[in-house]
């Protein structure tokens, strides 16, 4: 069904000439190092991937907006992240206050850092980021009105739904035991075609951003029950039906963001609870200029051309550092059928306002009923103007008594990404 | 018809010195007619090349497609799309200024389809990765500082007006600012800036100036250089248009998503 759309979509894209095409895209490549062997799937430290993706728009008239989004990945080690998918294929009409989209989309609802449970429209593609920031495009009709004084209003039918991607028999990291996706079963009779809805507000408020919504359809987070196949044993995926109510605030006061989502679920198959994520983000602007300003300090112990590396950092009077602080909240506790049920993170985010707008985030995730530690880095950097070079790497510590963790003791890992955009 | 106007009008802001105006008052005339010269753009749109040079002179090169609107009343309304680098491709900033309240500002990312309101308290910050902080990019208005006009000098071979202003804004990096403007046309033609400890920091020369609808002057060339780091940045302006026809709900958070 899909895939004639895509063709003629393509060729509308190609063959007109009114406005010019625009589009933006990378092609990456990905090296993960393992130190440890997995327990279970089959053992290798060492990945190589390589992936594309291109974001194509064009503009009909002044108002109707076609925007198109494949990509494409082999992996080395996994079978099941070698695939080629489309993450938008989406019309948009405009008007002075309203919005219509149809197709496949993506929207991202949420104000905090860590984890977003307000974000339910769209699917994670868990196989293709480990961190759950990449998303599957969710097919959607989306109305939007607008108004400077009541706000933005969003309806949302969601006539199809996407399962979750899992890492297969060979990927990594893995929880040891493989989630086998042909054995999902749903909670509506209708599976993958049942038909959900949503509807969001989103208003300002001086400093305060409010967004309210509540969506009834298939749960993005199935369950994972144990069952022995022919090949052995793996997890089988449930997807129920739900109900969510939430709310997601930000309030900005100055260098210090205060941020909360909190949702409740319901459902026949799903225990009624609560989960929330609440915390504060303070950036410290050019954090060491303040050496720099000293008056006790001698004139010029700051110089722009020094080799020493110590000198080099204190002196960088643009490095910017950003604290996060957040709370993860589950009322489930270690029923949960997700990690963060009391969870705290902190995270230190380095900009260092370089021409080749280089950063880095250090994160602390500590479980406070199970014990286990999650460290992780994100740094990156463009080389070349056109490339960027990523270093992303996770720690799981103090895994034994954790229920979700143990499964990790020994997926550590260290990725370097090289890119390049166009 | 034209030289008359001019002529006239820099009379008016010079006459009241020669009664009892004080270097303080002048200045803040000055300012003040500057800022009445450039009202009734109502919008404008202007491509901008960003080259940041550094010590060794390597170059590397930012395009920003932006758009502005003049607001009744309040600082103006802009947007800012990134061209290139490539990995920054669609981010779009936009940025409501004041004149009472503090400014306010939304990043849009497009890889994660997020909109993140973001902190219009780091004035100091560099821009980009830039020479210019954010402070020196954004829209001037006149209560943003105090004046004192300090004397008259050629720049360039132009009478200009030399007058000092101080940020109000506790958070700007800048202790005070030298304007060179020129007493034709009202434009700034040279600023320097003076850090937190009252050291030389920076120079900004604009030039290359052009005029649009017979009454708006633009530089196509602003050039920044940093004698504490050696660094320099030039923004050259080009493409400028006035009165386009954009409207206030191509500035709102919705449309920020929508910009390409």
């Amino acid at each position: 069904m899909r895939k004639p759309f895509f063709l003629i979509a393509a060729s509308i894209l190609t063959c007109t000439n009114a406005n010019a095409l625009d589009w933006r895209g990378n092609v990456s490549s990905e090296l993960t190092y393992f130190p440890e062997y997995s327990v279970g799937t089959e053992n290798w430290k060492l990945n190589t991937s390589l992936a594309a993706e291109v974001e194509l728009t064009q503009d009909f008239a002044d108002n109707i907006r076609l925007t198109f989004h494949p990509f494409v990945r082999w992996d080395q080690q996994d079978d099941e992240r070698t695939r080629a998918g489309v993450r938008e294929l989406l019309l948009s009409t405009t008007g002075e206050t309203w919005e219509f989209n149809a197709g496949l989309g993506t929207v991202f609802w949420g104000v905090t850092e860590s984890h977003n449970p307000v974000d339910i429209i769209n699917q994670t593609d868990s196989i293709e980021d480990p961190t759950g920031d990449e998303k599957l495009g969710q097919l959607m009709l989306n109305l939007k009105w607008f108004s400077d004084d009541f706000g933005e209003f969003e309806a949302f039918l969601l006539p199809q739904f996407e399962e979750r991607t899992f890492v297969g028999e060979n990927g990594r990291p893995s929880p040891g035991i493989t989630v086998d996706p042909d054995l999902a079963t749903f909670e509506s009779s209708d599976g993958n075609d049942h038909v959900g809805y949503a509807l969001r507000w989103a208003n300002s408020f001086d400093v305060w951003d409010l967004g309210l919504h509540y969506f009834d359809g298939t749960s993005r987070d199935p369950s994972l029950t144990p069952v022995v196949s022919n090949t052995g044993a793996v997890l089988a995926p449930r997807y129920s039906l739900l109900r969510q109510a939430g709310v997601d605030a930000q309030g900005l006061y100055g260098d210090l963001a205060v941020k909360a989502e909190v949702i409740h679920q319901t459902g026949d198959e799903i225990e009624s609870h609560a989960e929330a994520v609440t915390g504060i983000e303070y950036t410290l602007v050019g954090f060491l200029s303040p050496l720099q300003e000293n008056e006790k300090l001698p004139e010029d112990w700051c110089t722009p051309d020094t080799r020493n590396p110590f000198k080099k950092l204190a002196c960088n009077d643009r490095l910017d550092l950003g604290l996060v602080l957040e709370y993860l909240w589950d009322q489930r506790g270690t029923d949960s059928n997700q990690p963060f049920q009391n969870d705290l993170l902190a995270g230190f985010r380095f900009a260092f306002n370089d021409a080749a707008s280089s950063d880095a985030l250090f994160g602390i995730v500590q479980d406070l009923d199970e014990g286990a530690t999650t460290l992780s880095l994100e740094a990156s950097t463009r080389l070349f103007e056109s490339y960027r070079l990523t270093i992303l790497g996770q720690k799981f510590l103090n895994t034994t008594d954790d229920t979700v963790f143990n499964a990790f003791e020994n997926e550590s890992f260290i990725q370097l990404d090289f890119s390049y955009f166009f | 018809m034209l030289f008359r106007t001019l002529t006239l009008s820099a009379m008016l802001a010079v006459a009241p010195a020669l009664s009892a105006q004080t270097p303080e008052e002048r200045g803040l005339a000055i300012a003040t007619e500057g800022d009445a010269r450039d009202q009734g753009y109502i919008d404008s749109t202007a491509n901008m090349k960003m080259i940041l040079r550094n010590r060794a002179g390597k170059e590397s090169i930012r395009n920003v497609r932006i758009k502005s609107l003049e607001v009744e009343g309040d600082g103006d309304k802009s947007l800012s799309i990134f061209d290139e680098p490539a990995d920054v491709k669609g981010t779009t900033s936009l940025t409501w200024s004041h004149s009472q309240k503090p400014d306010e500002q939304w990043l849009y990312l497009p890889a994660l389809k997020r909109v993140k309101r973001i902190s219009s308290k780091n004035k100091s910050g560099p821009f980009m990765g830039s020479e210019f902080a954010f402070e020196d990019i954004g829209s001037q208005e006149v209560d943003k500082y105090t004046y004192k006009y300090l004397r008259d000098e050629d720049f360039n071979s132009a009478p200009t007006f030399v007058v000092e202003r101080y940020p109000t804004d506790k958070n700007s990096g800048y202790t005070k600012q030298v304007v060179w403007i020129e007493q034709d046309r009202y434009l700034a033609l040279k600023i320097e800036f003076y850090d937190r400890k009252g050291s030389l920091l920076k120079t900004l020369v604009a030039s290359d100036f052009s005029q649009y609808l017979d009454k708006f002057w633009r530089a196509a060339k602003l050039e920044m250089t940093n004698h504490q780091s050696g660094k320099s940045t030039t923004l050259e302006f080009s493409d400028y248009q006035f009165q386009t026809g954009l409207k206030s709900s191509d500035f709102s958070k919705n449309a920020l998503k929508k910009q390409r």
